[in-house]
């Protein structure tokens, strides 16, 4: 009986560990992507969600907590799921130029100019990662514009771009983010890099 | 059929932005056939490097396009 009743708590902890879980999750607003702490934060109307990395676990965070030793600067937020599945994923491996570019695409919102510069491999990478497997080339072959397989993203180094023959007037990339069927870019992230 | 051509008659034309997001920049439509087989937005504000620009990939987008910009053009040329 009493090895029952201890079934019986366990399961109900664990059901009211998930409901919690679930209940924090929803109606999530914003996520945070810091560069030196592998971790990510959902701020929620009242509380935010961390990520720990290191201890593979989610923690409810509010206003008073302090971040760890090292999380000083914070390179984006962002709202929605496919932020935080980025973040999420930044969390896993940890965070580089090419991925503060990424976040700070899908954190954005219309034409921006990056406050970061690639190098040409890490924009190659970067690029590569934005669109994910199974992209493809858009435009005549050599276009240089590759769109992702639901085309809601888009690597692009145009050219006209690489040249940096149009404003900003020095040579760039992009990476943007399409809503379901436009032609205008929900956010086009102008970034600057160098050979 | 008719918008496209409208479309078609503004590219290498030069337009102002009067009314939206980006207004007060300037815009023009480039054929950029010979590289991507598109079309480059071109947008930037006179006598700055501040400015932008965008891609679509067939001459039938640039309506859709321009419609979801927001933007009100004037054409000056």
């Amino acid at each position: 009986m009493t090895a029952n009743r201890r079934l019986i708590f366990f399961l109900l902890a664990v059901l009211f560990s998930i409901a919690q879980a679930t209940a924090s999750l929803v109606g999530v607003q914003e996520c945070h992507v810091s560069t030196n702490v592998r971790a990510w934060h959902e701020t929620t109307s009242q509380t935010s969600i961390v990520y720990d990395s290191t201890q593979k676990s989610i923690e409810t965070y509010d206003e008073s907590s302090t971040l760890d030793a090292g999380d000083k600067e914070i390179t984006a937020v962002g709202k929605g799921t496919h932020f935080a599945d980025f973040a999420k994923s930044v969390a896993a491996k940890g965070i580089s130029a090419g991925d503060s570019v990424i976040a700070e695409t899908l954190a954005g919102k219309g034409n921006i100019t990056s406050k970061f510069t690639l190098s040409a491999d890490e924009a190659l990478s970067a690029g590569e990662d934005f669109v994910g497997s199974g992209y493809s080339e858009i435009g005549k072959p050599g276009s240089g514009v590759f769109r992702s397989s639901d085309g809601l993203r888009q690597f692009r180094m145009d050219a006209n771009s690489l040249n940096g023959a149009h404003a900003p007037n020095v040579p760039h990339i992009h990476f943007e983010t399409y809503a379901p069927g436009a032609k205008f870019p929900t956010v086009n992230n102008h970034v600057p890099f160098f050979e | 059929m008719r918008k496209d051509m409208s479309m078609q008659s503004k590219i290498g034309s030069r337009g102002r932005i009067t009314a939206g997001e980006n207004a007060g920049f300037f815009v023009r439509v480039e054929d950029d056939s010979a590289n991507t087989g598109g079309y480059l937005i071109l947008c930037w504000r006179d006598g700055t490097d501040d400015g932008f620009d965008n891609w679509v990939e067939k001459l039938t987008d640039l309506d859709q396009f321009f419609m979801e910009s927001g933007w009100n053009v004037e054409w000056l040329e």
